[in-house]
């Protein structure tokens, strides 16, 4: 079953473009055979395989049974496409449609879209003194109720709004790309929530600061900082003699210190770049992604599960280093992944036991200076769980997603911010 | 399939162009060979991504060319969208009232089914009797929408733009029992939607108009002469991202044909070429069972020589 | 043997950079992919040599096919233009061999050819 592949699944496993079938039919979007979509059912709709495709048509426009197949494929593709949007009255939402403000202001809500989405806004109503809190939707939001056909949405006046004047009048309002739509409807129809990573206004909810990661995330940005020039302090002081032997302390006669007291060139993400900043980068961080796992409180959003980036294919260049590096600034450092066993083994594990374990934060620049500053023994850990390095090191430490929109073709690739300094293989 | 000569009206909003009438799309594909890609949720499939709805979003080459060959013009479409003056909006209230109480009559009577046969269109009965035809053993149509199984969408759409029914809002009657609302996908069945003073009849003058700018630059018109070059050869194209390309070409409409090659645009004969790049497109195709073309645009001469490449077999 | 590489030396001293891709993809037609009636062509609108010989399209060499192999390193820039010329200079045939050769000797074969070839079945 296709649709299984489009289900998110807990895994980091977040999006994925079409199915990657790599050998011959996965490549076009409209590979699905629509003449199978007529027998679904309604309500558990299953969507069926690829149909087979042939290699060519025979000479002269094709065969009979070409020409018949095709003709079949087709008017079941156009049949599907005709499909009203209608739902009961009972159940339908309505809202008018403010360009001036590019809102859609929610006069009647039904169903359990509204729990995800649209946001309370105080205004003043045209003839009030007092502002009053109203339901608010932003451009995205609306054109997704309304093509759900959940949603019918007027202009002030009263005059109803197609689908088509949806798109015309509420896209390219409020940063609102037809590339960036694409992304939230796709990601919407499989289930996830999606939030704009930047508060479009004052009254959009955010993610409290308290349950958050990102102040945190700024203090140790400026404790690493702050690391790193003591760092570059120390090595100045001891660059011709890195490697001072304590003879009291016996560890200091391992591998590992001779090891890390010859590296004199910082390595990890928390040495700066030396790579001047681009003035506007298209790269930025624009949706927050919630699994449909994840417990979501529209009026205080939890931390995300993904941070997602869109750009439009046809006119973006690959991400430079330091666009990169800029996302990975603003995102906050994931825990390593657990492992799958239960308990896992400790001797094929690589040679690295007398390690911390599992650094949950970056402390190994910091221990390495203490080491250094201190001369203090590193306390050897008495636990000595900790998860497999290369399933942390393919996880990465920071993880972003990035959307490239061609023409209506949406690819997905992730990013992540691979720690090779928290993981020495010896 | 009867031809029909009528240029197609391309919808341009915020430099996108979006084909919104089904039949449009049909002639598209089926008389011009061009695809699109579709951008929309289908209402009735909404919680997944294989199959999606209108509007068909064009690749601005499709845009291009289908303009210079007169199949299709240029619509300002957030101008032709105009507000409805006080008795179309009233006539709009009317039908939309009147379609809501006839469902309801039609539902207590429970002859919904003939309600619906009987206000098909002839194109309808038509397309029905086909489909009947096809698969005797298929059941029928596509799926019905929520809440109103005894009536398929196909049907319905089909009737729709004859007898011109339109939804209801909260406010006026007091009808309680449930109705079907429609929320219209393309505005031409608007009495208001007006297209007149917003029609471009070529690239040139919506250019000037300022709603659309492709091809702007040598990297954009390059494309456009690559993607007619290969048009003018018989082939479908659709987009080639998701091969390192930039069009996957076909032989024959893609819901019924494997692509036979990944094409690359060359801006010029002198542009430069890694061999890295060669190894790159060959090994891809290989591996997929394509071909690879370099199609090098001439931007004097306005022509496109093409190359296929493929792995050798040997080494 | 001597009398192939007295060959390739006439247009090794014509051609000093691009000896190095020519003697490797040489010596790999003739005795590893046992091509006969090799010959080393001058392509001097590409500055370099081109290879001519029966390429074996079976075991026991019954069927036999005449192809032409042009040279390049993965570090050369070319061009359509560049490619073109090869046609022209090698009495257009309808497809060249472009043999790729990296820094550390391996060479990789792509057929090129002139205008839409579908591929294979």
């Amino acid at each position: 079953m296709d649709d299984a592949l489009e289900l998110p699944n807990a895994p980091p496993k977040p999006v994925q473009g079409d199915e990657p079938d790599e050998n011959s039919s996965g490549d076009e979007d409209s590979g699905a055979d629509w003449t199978k979509l007529s027998s679904l059912n309604i309500n558990r709709p299953i969507i069926p395989r690829r149909g087979e495709k042939e290699f060519e048509p025979a000479p002269g426009g094709g065969s009979g049974l070409q020409i018949h197949v095709l003709d079949r494929a087709r008017s079941a593709m156009f049949d599907a496409l005709r499909a009203t949007r209608s739902t009961s009255s009972k159940a339908m939402s309505y809202a008018v449609w403010y360009p001036s403000i590019a809102r859609a202001h929610v006069t009647l809500s039904r169903g359990i879209h509204f729990t995800s989405m649209g946001h309370s806004v105080p205004r003043k109503e045209e003839n009030e003194e007092k502002t009053t809190k109203r339901l608010e939707l932003l451009p995205e939001e609306a054109i997704y109720m309304i093509e759900r056909g959940a949603l019918f949405c007027t202009k002030a006046g009263g005059a109803p709004m197609s689908a088509q004047q949806a798109f015309s009048e509420m896209l390219g309002t409020e940063d609102m790309t037809l590339e960036k739509y694409q992304v939230y409807s796709y990601l919407k129809r499989l289930g996830y929530v999606v939030t704009r990573a930047t508060p479009p206004s004052p009254f959009y909810p955010v993610t409290p600061p308290s349950s958050t990661s990102s102040t945190p995330l700024r203090h140790q940005s400026l404790f690493s900082r702050f690391t790193f020039h003591l760092t570059k302090l120390f090595s100045r002081f001891n660059w011709w003699r890195p490697l001072c032997i304590n003879p009291w302390l016996r560890q200091h006669m391992s591998y590992e210190f001779i090891y890390k007291s010859l590296r004199f060139i910082p390595s990890g993400h928390n040495a700066p770049l030396h790579v001047k900043h681009t003035s506007a980068s298209p790269y930025k961080i624009f949706y927050h992604l919630y699994k449909p796992s994840t417990p979501f409180k529209k009026t205080s959003p939890p931390p995300p599960d993904f941070s997602v980036v869109v750009v439009d294919a046809r006119v973006t260049q690959m991400p430079t280093l330091r666009e990169l590096d800029d996302l990975f600034g603003e995102l906050p450092e994931l825990p390593p992944p657990l492992s799958r066993q239960r308990h896992p083994q400790q001797g094929p594990q690589p040679a690295r036991n007398q390690l911390p374990p599992a650094p949950p934060t970056p402390t190994t620049l910091w221990s390495w200076i203490s080491s250094w500053v201190f001369k203090e023994p590193e306390t050897p850990s008495p636990l000595p769980r900790r998860p497999n390095p290369f399933a942390a090191l393919k996880a990465g430490k920071r993880i972003v997603v990035i959307a490239a929109v061609d023409a209506g073709n949406i690819s997905f690739f992730r990013f992540g911010q691979g720690g090779f300094e928290d993981w020495p293989m010896m | 399939m009867t031809t029909d000569s009528r240029p197609i009206p391309i919808r341009i909003a915020n430099q996108r162009a979006y084909i919104w009438d089904v039949d449009d799309i049909a002639v598209l594909r089926s008389q011009h060979r061009l695809c699109g890609i579709l951008a929309g949720t289908l209402p009735h499939l909404s919680q997944q991504n294989v199959f999606l709805g209108v509007p068909l979003l064009l690749m601005p080459e499709e845009v291009v060319l289908l303009v210079e060959k007169k199949f299709a013009v240029l619509v300002n479409d957030p101008n032709a969208h105009q507000a409805p003056t006080a008795p179309q909006l009233q006539k709009w209230e009317e039908e939309r009232d009147e379609f809501a109480k006839r469902h309801i009559v039609v539902n207590d009577t429970k002859i919904s089914q003939n309600a619906a046969t009987r206000s098909m269109s002839e194109d309808a009965m038509r397309k029905r009797k086909e489909r009947m035809e096809r698969k005797a053993a298929q059941p029928q149509q596509p799926p019905p929408v929520d809440m109103i199984p005894e009536e398929s969408p196909a049907e319905r759409t089909e009737a729709t733009p004859t007898t011109d029914s339109r939804p209801s809002t909260p406010s006026s009657n007091a009808i309680t029992v449930a109705y079907p609302v429609i929320i219209e996908s393309a505005s031409s069945t608007l009495e208001w939607y007006d297209t007149s003073a917003a029609t471009y009849n070529t690239i040139e003058a919506a250019q000037a108009a300022g709603i659309w700018s492709y091809p702007s630059n040598l990297s954009e018109r390059a494309r456009c002469g690559v993607f007619r070059g290969l048009w003018e050869q018989g082939y479908f194209l659709g987009g080639g991202i998701k091969f390192g390309g930039d069009y996957l070409v076909y032989p024959g409409d893609p819901l019924r044909f494997h692509s036979h090659f990944v094409a690359t645009v060359i801006e010029s004969p002198v542009a430069t070429l890694r061999p890295m790049e060669i190894v790159a497109h060959g090994r891809l195709g290989t591996a997929t069972k394509k071909s690879h073309l370099l199609c090098g645009w001439n931007d004097e001469k306005k022509d496109v020589s093409y190359l296929s490449i493929e792995w050798a077999g040997f080494g | 043997m001597q009398t192939h590489y007295s060959d390739i030396s006439s247009l090794s001293t014509k051609y000093p950079r691009t000896t190095g891709s020519l003697f490797l993809v040489y010596n790999d037609i003739v005795y590893s992919q046992l091509w006969t009636d090799v010959q080393v062509l001058d392509l001097e609108p590409c500055t370099r040599a081109a290879i001519r010989g029966c390429r074996r399209l079976n075991a026991n060499n019954t069927h036999t096919q005449i192809a032409n192999i042009v040279p390049c390193t993965l570090s050369e820039l070319v061009s359509l233009e560049w490619l073109d010329n090869a046609f022209v200079s090698l009495d257009d045939p309808p497809e060249v061999y472009l043999a790729i050769t990296s820094d550390d000797s391996s060479i990789v074969y792509y057929k090129i050819s002139r205008g839409i070839v579908k591929p294979p079945l």
